[in-house]
């Protein structure tokens, strides 16, 4: 049978982009199939493959084909639907599963006798490396898949692939690679970095653009606030949910996941049909809101990115976005949920937390009908990812230095590293870095006549228990007495609750009995609650293209243009920000400043997304009391940044317009922020992937204690002791490039310094400085007067603008 | 690295709270650390994670100035003073016994802390061994803080850190002092150790150490009372 046939079998026909990916496969091309989901990808990548082997007939056993998906949850689905080709078209095939959910016993046939086909994750692609029996499985292997590629660009996991990938093709010189990837704006890099120059791009049916309806707020506040929960609209959305079958909800954060989803199970009586999905829940609860999906039996699923991926339900109808969707890559991943069958439009519908966000979905929807996606910039030069490569191809029965170091200059992301760089990470894998001494006593790699092998089996086994780049906190396991897990929260949150405290997780009520080595001991609680578990982390800004789309929308709206239902509906906030202050046009920079009793404010508008901002307003505070020293606390959002001082500048628009310049960029940035304690809270990451900090092996966590060192306190002794330590300064590099978004922040210098400065001077706050105002209330008071001292605030402004604002505004456009 | 101290008193007796997170009671001219944990960067190496030499070296070097400043004729070592006997290795034994003949009048007592039971401790240090509570003047000296305290008691075990809430963003964990009514428990002395955030109450005072400066901490500055909603929020 040819796939042909298989298909007309199905009662399906192939798209000419799948023809045209299994001719390039014959041709021994590798490439990327650019389509969207549910477009059949995975059959366009698989069948070139079981055509050749039909024609060519049995060949020497061994691993055909890696299919290397992103998340372990999508692995079970892919291969339900390879089986199906493989058992008509090649039913001596074994197609098998290896992941970390994979058992012991079944990893270790694999190993012995692996199937033809193997789908698995990057780490656990990774891991084979570190089994010497299995080199001679993957010299056999022809093909390599990637599945949903623009995921993996542009993070560690994506380097990780790419020297997996090169290692792979050092050892089978034939193999092919192809990768399969949804929109992203980069796409011709992405292939790039796959699969090097010269590969072909197969363009499949592109998405189409999902439906969208935003929930309108009755009266939307013309003081918008964040950080409430958009729980006003619980009604509104109770309605939306019970007009379909199936919804599923997205929220930015677990912890807002877990209140919508409290809140709706206080007000509805959907019962088991509502369930709630994120990636802190114990698996074993996960999987059984993804079964009960998969059957159609719910209703509605509270998630939050841990369900954006992937995993399949035929029968969701529409996706609610509650929030800012801060992107639109991401807004098409989450939309690409709803009715996900080959041209179906998807529905997604908006609701808006506060008035700021009608103005992100009325730009969000236009760049969804114009295609126009974020890009995903590959990473560079990770030497903590590197080093964990090489330790584990040490583990794998070795590797010799000059080889392997070609291998690795043909990856991206280490296309250009340095002599110096390489000859750094081996000396840190064998004798322990600084290049002058060694450690002593230390011991990981031994090298013979530049052959490189991990010095005993005992490092090699914890290594493998250990690879990875995805980095998890210091997790608390919570579980019930009678030892069912419910999943993970993070220590800092629970360390402040004391036996018998009620919080909010996994959907439920919960009583903290006790707490030891990193487990809470909880039993169902009776009493209301107002804490819900919480997890630190960056926010997530508002992408730049998203943010360009902010400030094309104001724009529209300050010039009299047509605004959509949204932007009518932020009309009202809009035309009074106009009234008191100005709404920004294109060209147009605005600068508030507001005398209030603890100061004077300044509110700067870029919209650039919070990173950027942070780093705008440290550079600005910096800049600010450089000339004159004073004390200047900050704060921002995504819309801008606000800048507090005790008595005002004497002449604020000269004294901007001088700290934008675009001039020594770099070194005033580096000097305002706080570098040093910020790369030390982001060396966490990095120590943990080039295997300074040992996460231990699962259930022995007393066993490994006396090897537990924080990364803080790693940074501490490595600045101290061995500050020429390379992963030190990739610390400070990540946190320049990643964190405060450097690239971008300079982007935006340049064009805000290009705009025209408005200065207002106004009596009280406008609705685009009062969300910053209650950012900052929020930061310096308890919860319950924060909200109180907001709620109060918002009702004055709102009485004063009623009334008209009898006082004249004191000095207008200067 | 300037050194201050705060002048203090624990049951009526005047005590210096040391920049180098080491107490003085003057009187009885006794030095108390706690929790130094030597050797702790070898045990790491020794189990191929690669941390730089120098930090024990480093201690050692502290201990001793807080020695010689302080004119100190009696040490009190509050438990673990060695990491473990992955760490204890002939070239610690040796520098050890070469630090110790610098002080050859001093009167060392280590009160046993759960890392030293796993070691055996070299009688060439010439230690005063302690197992359980040994009760100098008015205090009750251990390792681990008792659950129920019978006497004012100086500890160390808990490696305590507070945080605090600095303005703007960034959240500072010091290593402290904690002072409870019923004891005090001392922070780690050595360099590369962890810590415990603790949870002070009304009554409690506490000290932090930064870069060799010592401070008191008004308690409403730690993050137990103003919370960390802000950055309550995280994606997946």
């Amino acid at each position: 049978m040819t796939p042909e046939q298989w298909f007309s079998k199905q009662g399906w026909r192939p798209f000419d982009y799948q023809r045209a990916a299994w001719d390039a496969f014959d041709s021994g091309a590798s490439g990327l199939i650019h389509a969207r989901t549910g477009s059949g990808k995975t059959y366009a990548a698989l069948l070139g493959l079981l055509r050749r082997a039909i024609v060519d007939g049995e060949r020497a056993e061994g691993l055909r084909l890696l299919w290397i998906t992103p998340l372990r949850a999508l692995a079970f689905e892919l291969e339900v639907s390879i089986r199906r080709a493989v058992a008509d078209l090649l039913p001596a095939w074994r197609v098998e599963r290896r992941t970390s959910d994979t058992s012991a016993s079944a990893r270790s046939r694999q190993l012995l006798d692996p199937p033809e086909i193997l789908i698995t994750t990057p780490e656990s692609a990774s891991l084979l490396l570190s089994y010497e029996q299995m080199g001679k499985s993957l010299k056999s292997l022809d093909l390599v898949v990637v599945d949903e590629w623009h995921e993996l660009v542009g993070t560690k996991r994506g380097v990780q692939t790419e020297l997996v990938l090169v290692s792979l093709r050092s050892s089978a010189p034939g193999l092919q690679t192809w990768g399969l990837s949804a929109t992203i704006g980069n796409l011709a890099e992405a292939q790039e970095v796959l699969c090097g120059s010269g590969s072909v791009l197969i363009e499949g049916p592109s998405s189409v653009s999902p439906d969208v309806d935003t929930l309108l707020p009755p009266a939307p506040a013309r003081f918008p606030w964040a950080g409430h929960m958009g729980l006003q609209m619980l009604e509104e959305v109770i309605s939306v949910v019970e007009r379909c079958r199936s919804t599923l909800l997205f929220t930015n954060t677990r912890n807002q996941a877990e209140v919508w989803h409290q809140a709706l199970q206080g007000c509805t009586t959907w019962g088991d049909s509502l369930g709630l999905h994120h990636g802190s829940l114990d698996r074993a609860l996960r999987e059984d809101v993804e079964t009960r999906a998969r059957l159609g039996l719910m209703r509605c699923i509270v998630a939050t990115s841990s369900l954006e991926l992937g995993v399949d339900f035929p029968v969701v109808d529409q996706v609610v976005q509650v929030g800012s969707p801060k992107g639109i890559a991401r807004l098409l991943q989450r939309a690409g949920r709803s009715n996900h069958a080959p041209g179906r439009r998807s529905r997604l519908v908006f609701v808006p937390t506060n008035t700021f966000e009608l103005v992100e979905f009325e730009a969000a929807k236009r760049l969804l009908r114009e295609h126009s996606v974020e890009s995903r910039k590959p990473l560079t030069l990770c030497l903590d990812v590197l080093a964990q490569h090489l330790v584990t191809l040490a583990s794998g029965g070795g590797f010799s230095a000059t080889a392997t170091l070609a291998t690795v200059r043909s990856t991206y992301c280490f296309r250009a590293l340095s002599d110096m760089q390489w000859q750094w990470v081996l000396h840190f894998l064998t004798t322990g870095g600084e290049t002058l001494r060694a450690y002593t006593q230390f011991h990981r790699l031994e090298a013979s006549e530049s052959r490189y092998t991990i010095a005993s089996p005992a490092l090699a086994k914890r290594h493998r228990m250990n690879i990875g780049t995805i980095v998890s906190d210091g997790h608390v396991i919570v579980r019930f007495l009678k030892g069912k897990r419910l999943g993970t929260v993070e220590e800092s949150f629970i360390a402040r609750l004391r036996p018998g405290d009620t919080f909010l997780f996994a959907g439920r009520t919960l009583t903290l009995v006790q707490l030891r080595d990193m487990v809470a001991i909880v039993r169902r609680g009776s009493r209301r609650t107002h804490t819900t578990a919480k997890w630190l982390g960056g926010r997530m800004p508002l992408s730049t293209h998203l943010a360009q789309g902010v400030r094309d929308t104001l724009t529209l709206a300050a010039t009299g243009g047509r605004l959509g239902p949204e932007g009518n509906a932020a009309c009202a906030m809009l035309s009074l920000q106009q009234e008191r202050s100005l709404v920004p046009k294109g060209g147009e920079l605005l600068l508030e400043q507001v005398t209030l009793r603890d100061g004077t404010h300044y509110f700067l508008y870029p919209f650039e997304g919070r990173s950027a901002h942070e780093g705008l307003a440290a550079l600005l505070a910096y800049r600010l009391s450089r000339s004159e020293p004073r004390t200047i606390s900050t704060v921002v959002n995504d819309y801008g940044l606000e800048l507090l001082v005790d008595e005002p500048l004497s002449n604020p628009k000269t004294a901007f317009l001088t700290a934008l310049d675009t001039g020594s960029l770099l070194e005033d940035l580096l000097a305002a922020i706080d570098a040093g304690e910020l790369a030390r809270r982001h060396f966490r990451e990095i120590a943990r992937i080039a295997g300074l900090v040992f996460q231990g092996f699962p259930g022995r966590i007393k066993e490994t204690r006396q090897l537990q060192a924080s990364s803080g306190l790693l940074y501490d002794v490595f600045s101290r002791h061995d500050p020429e330590n390379l992963l030190l300064q990739q610390a400070a590099r990540e946190v320049v490039e990643q964190q405060l978004e450097f690239s971008r922040l300079g982007d935006a210098l340049a064009r805000i310094s290009a705009q025209q400065l408005r200065l207002h001077e106004l009596p009280t706050l406008s609705p685009f400085s009062f969300p910053l105002w209650a950012a900052r209330m929020q930061a310096e008071v308890s919860t319950e007067r924060w909200q109180e001292r907001v709620k109060k605030m918002s009702a004055r402004l709102e009485a004063d603008s009623k009334r008209g604002l009898t006082r004249k505004r004191s000095g207008a456009a200067v | 690295m300037s050194m201050e101290c705060i002048l203090s008193t624990f049951q009526q007796h005047a005590v210096q709270i040391r920049g180098d997170r080491s107490l003085y009671w003057q009187r009885e001219r006794t030095l108390f650390v706690a929790d130094l944990h030597l050797g702790k960067d070898k045990a790491f190496r020794a189990q191929g994670i690669p941390v730089p030499t120098g930090a024990t070296k480093d201690d050692l070097e502290r201990l001793a100035d807080a020695l010689r400043a302080t004119h100190a004729e009696r040490l009190v070592i509050l438990g673990d003073l060695l990491h473990g006997p992955e760490g204890c290795s002939s070239e610690l034994i040796d520098t050890l016994r070469q630090w110790r003949r610098g002080f050859k009048a001093l009167l060392i007592t280590l009160v046993l802390g759960n890392h030293d039971r796993r070691v055996a401790i070299p009688t060439e240090w010439n230690l005063d061994l302690h197992d359980g509570t040994l009760d100098i003047g008015p205090y009750a000296c251990c390792h681990e803080p008792p659950t129920t305290p019978q006497r004012f008691y100086l500890a160390g075990h808990l490696h305590p850190v507070v945080q605090l809430d600095a303005r703007g963003r960034m959240r500072q964990r010091l290593r402290c002092l904690w002072v409870r009514p019923t004891g005090a428990v001392l922070p780690a002395f050595g360099s590369f150790t962890g810590g415990y955030r603790i949870r002070p109450s009304k009554g409690d005072q506490v000290w932090a150490f930064r870069d060799g400066q010592v401070a008191a901490v008004s308690l409403s500055r730690t993050s137990e009372e103003t919370g960390p909603r802000r950055k309550a929020e995280q994606h997946r």
